[in-house]
C-alpha cells in the first residue's frame, strides 16, 4: 500500500509544476496591471513606469516565473496590491474562515446523509424511500447557486432565522460570543451545502444496504437470529463506513468550487470571495495563489480518498 | 467461389426479394420506437417532455420578436414596477426594463448556451472515453494523466481567469471555455464501460473480420453504450444550464447587456430586491429549478427505457 | 501439406508495477510450443482451464500479441501485423467463439453480422452480398427471417451457428474453433458439431479445435496436442492419445473421463485412483523442476511425449507389450 500511496505522489509533482506554470502564464495574461489607477488616480506615468520595473513586472516571463517559485519556497507569496498586505497573511485569515465552513458543511452532510441512506435502504419501496428519492434528485438536479439565493432569501430575509452577511456580528464580545457568533453565520450556508452534498452518499448506502440485504452473509445472520437492528449496525453499515469515508476527500473539489458561490451569497469573508474581489482588482499574486491553493487542496482530497478506497479494496492497489 | 456457395445452397438469386420481404416483416422495434413507447406509458414524463421541448421552442421563437438592445433601455417611468402594471406582466426591474421580455431573451441565451455546451463538450467527452477505453495502454495511461490533472483544475476559478483574459468574449468563446472544463464527467463514465465492452467476444469477432480500429470503436462499440450516452447526455444538459447562469450570476458569464436567466438571479444580491422586488429575480429561479427537474426526469425515463428489466412500455 | 506451421510460439502476458508502471514480471501463458496444421484435417487442442490453449487460439488468428516464436501461412510469418494485412489473412483464417452471445454484437442485426467479413475483405454488390448472406443461413439451417432479426432472440445452438456462418462467410482454409460448444446443451452440441464436420467436407475448411472436453474431441479431431501450464505435453493421432497415452497428464485426463457403464463403475474410479495417486507421487519425474513440462521427443511417427529421452522410450515400450499381451 505504500507503494501505491508514494507513486501516487511522485505523480503529483508533475501535476502541480504544469498547474504553476499555467497560472503564473494566465495570470500574466489578465489585461492591465496592478497600479494603473489603483494607488492614485493622479499617479504618474514615469512613476507607475517605476513600480513595474522594481517589481520585476518587465523581466521575461521564465524569470519572473523563477522569482516566484523561489519566494514560494520561502513562504513568500508576495503582496497584494489590493490590500497592501502580504499574500501569505491575507490568505491566512480567509483560508480559516473557508476551512471552517468546509468542516461544518461535511459534518453536516455526514450526519445528514447516513441515516437517510440506511433508512431507505432498509425500507426500499416504501414510502420513506419514495420521498429520500425524490429529495436527493431534487438536490440533485437544481444548480447550488439557485439553492442558496433561495435559501439566503426565505431563511436569511423572509423569516430572518439566520444573518445573511459577515462572518462575525461586529458586537460580539468575550470568546464565548464570539464563537457563537461565528457559528450562528456559519450554519445556514453550511446546512444548504449539506443539502448538495448528501446525494452521493445516500445514494450509495440505499443500493449498499439493498445489495447487503440480500446477500448470502445477512441472510445467514438473520437465520441464525440475529436481530435486524445488530444486522444493519454490524454488518451492513460497518461494510460500508470506509467507501464513505472515502467521499471526503472526493467532496473536497465540490465544497472549494461551491465555496466561491456561497462565499459570494452570504457575503462571506473566506477564500472564494477574496478570489471574486481580487479578480475585479486584478490583484493577481492573489490570484495565483488561490487557484494554486484550490488546485493543490484537489489534489490532496483525491489522494486521501484513494488511500481510503486502497485500504479497503486491494483491486485498486495493484491498479 | 459463388458457384461453391451455389452448390451448397438451395437459395438462388431468383429467391432474393421474396425472402428479404419476409424477413422484413419479422424485423423488430427500433430504440427510439422503445423509448417513445416507455413515454407514452409514463404521463408525468410526456408532461416533462413537453413542457420542457414547448418551452424551450416558444423562447426560440418569441425572442425572434423581441428588440434587444430596445429591451435593455433604461425607462425612468417603470422603475420597479409591479408585476401587472403598465401592461408588465412580471413587472420591471431597477432600469425599469420589462422582466417578461428579459426572462424570454435569457431563456434563449442560457439555453442556447447549455445546449452548445453539451454538445461540445459530450462529443468531446465520448470519444476521450472510447479512445481511452479502447486503447488499453500506453495511449489510456497518457489519457488518464490529462484527465487527472483536469480534474485537479479549480474549474470556476480557471474559467473566471480565463473570462477576465479574453478581451472580447462573446456567447461562442464562452460556450467553448466552459466546453474545456466539462467534458471529464461524460469521459469517466465512457471509459469504463468502454473497457468492459472491449472485453467482449464481439470485438475480437470484428477485428478478425477485418474491421479497423476506428470503425470497431464509432460502429460496433458506441451503438452498445448508445443508451448510457443518451442519458448522460440529458442529465448532463440539465446539469450545464447551473453552469452558464451560476457563472453570469457571478458576473463572469454574459456580458451585463446580454440578459441571461443567471444575471436576472443577480437581482437578488442587493438586499431590497431580494425582499421588496422579488419578481426582479424569483421567476428566473423558479424557470430554472422546472426546466432542470423536467430534463433531468425526462433522463430517468429514457434510463429506464434503455434498461429493458424496468421498462413500463410495451415492448418486445 | 502444411496449412499453419507454429514454431516455438510464447506469449507472455506483462506485470506491471512499480513508480512508472515498468514491466516488472511476465506470466508465460504459452511457453514455446509448436506444431503443424494439415490441410483439411480437424486439430484438437486439448487443456484444462488456463493451460494456453485459447490463448494459442487466438495466437493464430492474430488477435494476441505474440512475444516471441513464429506462425508460418503460406510461407510468411504471420504474427507480424504487415504480413497478415498484405496476405488479407483473416479472409482465410476465422474464429468461432465460445460465448456464442457475447461474439454476436447485440446491436447489429443478424444481417450486418455476417456480411462483416464480407464488407471488408470481398465489396460484394449489395445483391451479390444479400444473397450470399441468405445462402450462408440456408448452409448453418436457418430461415431467411433472421436475417433483420437481433442476436438475443436466439436461442444458444442457433447464435452458434449464425458464428459459425460468419465465420464462413470469405470461404476460408481455416477456422480456430474455441469451445464452441461448450457452452451448449448436449443435444445441442451434437447438431452443431454434425454441421460442422459436414461444413469442413463441403469447403474443404482445416480446423484448429479447441476445447476441454475429451469426448468431443475424439469425435472431431484426427491430430491431438495436449496442454498443460503452456506447453504441449503429448501430440499425436486419436489413437495414439486415446489407446496409448504416455504422459501421466493425458492419462490423468482420459481418466477423468465419465464412465457411463455402471457395472464398470468401481474398477473405472479405482484406476482413476491409481492414475492420480502416480500424478500426486511422481511429479519430479514427468515434470522438470520448476513444474514444467519437458521438451517433446517423437516415440513414433506420429507420437511425441514431452519426456526425458530414456524414460519415453521405456514407457513407449511398455505400453508396446502391454498392448501385444492383450
Amino acid at each position: 500500500m505504500w507503494k501505491t500511496i508514494l507513486r501516487r505522489i511522485l505523480i503529483m509533482i508533475p501535476e502541480v509544476i504544469i498547474l504553476s506554470i499555467l497560472v503564473f502564464l494566465l495570470a500574466k495574461a489578465m489585461p492591465g496591471d496592478p497600479f494603473t489607477g489603483s494607488i492614485n488616480p493622479k499617479a504618474d506615468p514615469a512613476q507607475i513606469h517605476h513600480l513595474m520595473k522594481i517589481n520585476g513586472l518587465y523581466d521575461p516571463w521564465y524569470q519572473q516565473y523563477w522569482n516566484w517559485v523561489v519566494h514560494l519556497f520561502h513562504g513568500n507569496l508576495g503582496q497584494s496590491y489590493q490590500y497592501q498586505e502580504p499574500v501569505t497573511r491575507l490568505i491566512a485569515g480567509r483560508a480559516t474562515n473557508t476551512l471552517w465552513l468546509a468542516l461544518v458543511t461535511m459534518v453536516l452532510t455526514y450526519a445528514m446523509a447516513l441515516p437517510m441512506g440506511v433508512f431507505a435502504g432498509r425500507h426500499e419501496g416504501k414510502l420513506p424511500d419514495t420521498v429520500i428519492r425524490v429529495y436527493t434528485y431534487v438536490t440533485y438536479c437544481i444548480p447550488f447557486f439557485v439553492i442558496l439565493v433561495l435559501g439566503i432569501w426565505v431563511f436569511g430575509y423572509v423569516l430572518g432565522w439566520f444573518p445573511t452577511t459577515g462572518s462575525i456580528a461586529t458586537d460580539a464580545n468575550g470568546w464565548l460570543q464570539t464563537i457563537g457568533s461565528r457559528f450562528y453565520h456559519i450554519l445556514l450556508p453550511a446546512i444548504l451545502g449539506a443539502l448538495f452534498g448528501t446525494v452521493n452518499i445516500v445514494q450509495y448506502l440505499r443500493s449498499e444496504v439493498i445489495d447487503a440485504k440480500h446477500s448470502d452473509y445477512v441472510r445467514t445472520a438473520r437465520a441464525k437470529g440475529v436481530p435486524s437492528k445488530d444486522i444493519y449496525r454490524h454488518h451492513i453499515f460497518r461494510n460500508s463506513l470506509l467507501p464513505i469515508a472515502a467521499f471526503a476527500g472526493y467532496s473536497i473539489t465540490g465544497l472549494l468550487n461551491g465555496s466561491i458561490f456561497t462565499e459570494t451569497v452570504f457575503s462571506y469573508p473566506g477564500m472564494g470571495l477574496l478570489f471574486i474581489n481580487s479578480i475585479s482588482y486584478r490583484d493577481y499574486t492573489v490570484i495565483t495563489a488561490l487557484v494554486l491553493i484550490y488546485g493543490i487542496l484537489n489534489l490532496l482530497g483525491t489522494l486521501l480518498s484513494d488511500i481510503i478506497l486502497s485500504v479497503v479494496d486491494p483491486r485498486i492497489r495493484i491498479e | 467461389m459463388a458457384e461453391n456457395f451455389n452448390q451448397h445452397s438451395d437459395i438462388s438469386a431468383a429467391d432474393l426479394t421474396r425472402l428479404s420481404q419476409e424477413a422484413k416483416a419479422e424485423a423488430t422495434p427500433s430504440t427510439a420506437r422503445i423509448i417513445w413507447d416507455e413515454f407514452k406509458a409514463d404521463k408525468p414524463a410526456l408532461v416533462a417532455l413537453v413542457v420542457v421541448v414547448g418551452f424551450i421552442a416558444f423562447v426560440m421563437i418569441a425572442s425572434l420578436f423581441i428588440d434587444t438592445p430596445k429591451m435593455m433601455e433604461t425607462n425612468i417611468m417603470n422603475y420597479f414596477d409591479r408585476p401587472g402594471t403598465n401592461g408588465l406582466w412580471l413587472g420591471a426591474d431597477s432600469g425599469g426594463r420589462s422582466v417578461a421580455q428579459q426572462l424570454i431573451v435569457g431563456s434563449r441565451n442560457s439555453i442556447g448556451i447549455a445546449i452548445g455546451l453539451t454538445v461540445i463538450s459530450s462529443t468531446f467527452g465520448i470519444c476521450w472515453g472510447l479512445i481511452s477505453g479502447y486503447y488499453n495502454g500506453y495511449v489510456d495511461w497518457g489519457m488518464q494523466r490529462v484527465y487527472d490533472f483536469m480534474m485537479m483544475l479549480p474549474m470556476t476559478m480557471m474559467i473566471i481567469v480565463l473570462v477576465t483574459i479574453i478581451p472580447h468574449y462573446n456567447a461562442i468563446t464562452l460556450t467553448l471555455i466552459f466546453s474545456i472544463f466539462y467534458w471529464e464527467g461524460t469521459s469517466r463514465l465512457i471509459r469504463s464501460r468502454t473497457l468492459a465492452e472491449s472485453e467482449k467476444d464481439y470485438v475480437a469477432a470484428s477485428k478478425t473480420s477485418g474491421t479497423s480500429n476506428l470503425k470497431i470503436i464509432f460502429r460496433e462499440i458506441m451503438p452498445n453504450i448508445s443508451s448510457l450516452i443518451i442519458v448522460d447526455t440529458t442529465l448532463s444538459f440539465a446539469e450545464n444550464i447551473g453552469v452558464e447562469t451560476g457563472l453570469s450570476y457571478l458576473g463572469f458569464g454574459l456580458p451585463t447587456q446580454t440578459p441571461s436567466l443567471g444575471t436576472m438571479i443577480a437581482n437578488a444580491n442587493d438586499p431590497n430586491n431580494i425582499t421588496q422586488y422579488w419578481w426582479t429575480w424569483l421567476p428566473a429561479a423558479l424557470e430554472i429549478i422546472i426546466l432542470c427537474l423536467s430534463i433531468s426526469y425526462i433522463g430517468q425515463v429514457i434510463r429506464r427505457a434503455a434498461d429493458s428489466s424496468q421498462r413500463q412500455g410495451a415492448a418486445d | 501439406m502444411n496449412i499453419i506451421e507454429i514454431k516455438n510460439l510464447k506469449v507472455h502476458y506483462p506485470i506491471r508495477s512499480g513508480f512508472w508502471n515498468r514491466i516488472t514480471d511476465e506470466v508465460p501463458a504459452v511457453d514455446g510450443i509448436s506444431f503443424n496444421i494439415r490441410a483439411g484435417e480437424t486439430y484438437g487442442l486439448v487443456g484444462e482451464s488456463g493451460s494456453g490453449k485459447s490463448t494459442t487460439g487466438k495466437s493464430v488468428v492474430g488477435l494476441e500479441k505474440v512475444t516471441s516464436g513464429s506462425i508460418l501461412y503460406k510461407g510468411k510469418d504471420i504474427t507480424k501485423k504487415e504480413n497478415r494485412r498484405r496476405l488479407d489473412y483473416n479472409r482465410d483464417v476465422q474464429m468461432i467463439f465460445q460465448d456464442s452471445l457475447s461474439s454476436l454484437n447485440p446491436r447489429k442485426r443478424i444481417e450486418d453480422i455476417i456480411a462483416e467479413p464480407l464488407r471488408n475483405f470481398e465489396h460484394l454488390s449489395k445483391e451479390d452480398e444479400k444473397l450470399r448472406v441468405l445462402q450462408l443461413l440456408d448452409i448453418v439451417g436457418l430461415d431467411a427471417d433472421a436475417l433483420y432479426k437481433y442476436p438475443h432472440q436466439f436461442s444458444g445452438g442457433q447464435r452458434q451457428r449464425i458464428g459459425v456462418a460468419r465465420a464462413v462467410a470469405t470461404h476460408p482454409k481455416l477456422i480456430v474453433a474455441d469451445e464452441p460448444v461448450s457452452a451448449l446443451d448436449l443435444s445441442v452440441q451434437a447438431q452443431v458439431l454434425n454441421f460442422m464436420k459436414r461444413i469442413q467436407r463441403d469447403f474443404g475448411i482445416s480446423y484448429l479445435f479447441i476445447s476441454h472436453d475429451l469426448g468431443v474431441v475424439r469425435h472431431m479431431c484426427q491430430n491431438i496436442a495436449i496442454m498443460n501450464r503452456g506447453r504441449l505435453v503429448e501430440i499425436g493421432t486419436r489413437d495414439d492419445i486415446y489407446n496409448h497415452p504416455l504422459h501421466i497428464y493425458t492419462k490423468r485426463l482420459l481418466a477423468a473421463i465419465p464412465e457411463t457403464n455402471v457395472d464398470q463403475r468401481a474398477a473405472h474410479r479405482a484406476s482413476r485412483l491409481a492414475v492420480e495417486q502416480v500424478y500426486q507421487d511422481e511429479q519430479a519425474t514427468y515434470y522438470d523442476h520448476d513444474g514444467k513440462a519437458f521438451p517433446l521427443v517423437a516415440v513414433s511417427p506420429t507420437h511425441s511425449v514431452a519426456l526425458p529421452e530414456k524414460l519415453a522410450q521405456q514407457l513407449a515400450q511398455a505400453e508396446t507389450k502391454r498392448e501385444a499381451q492383450a
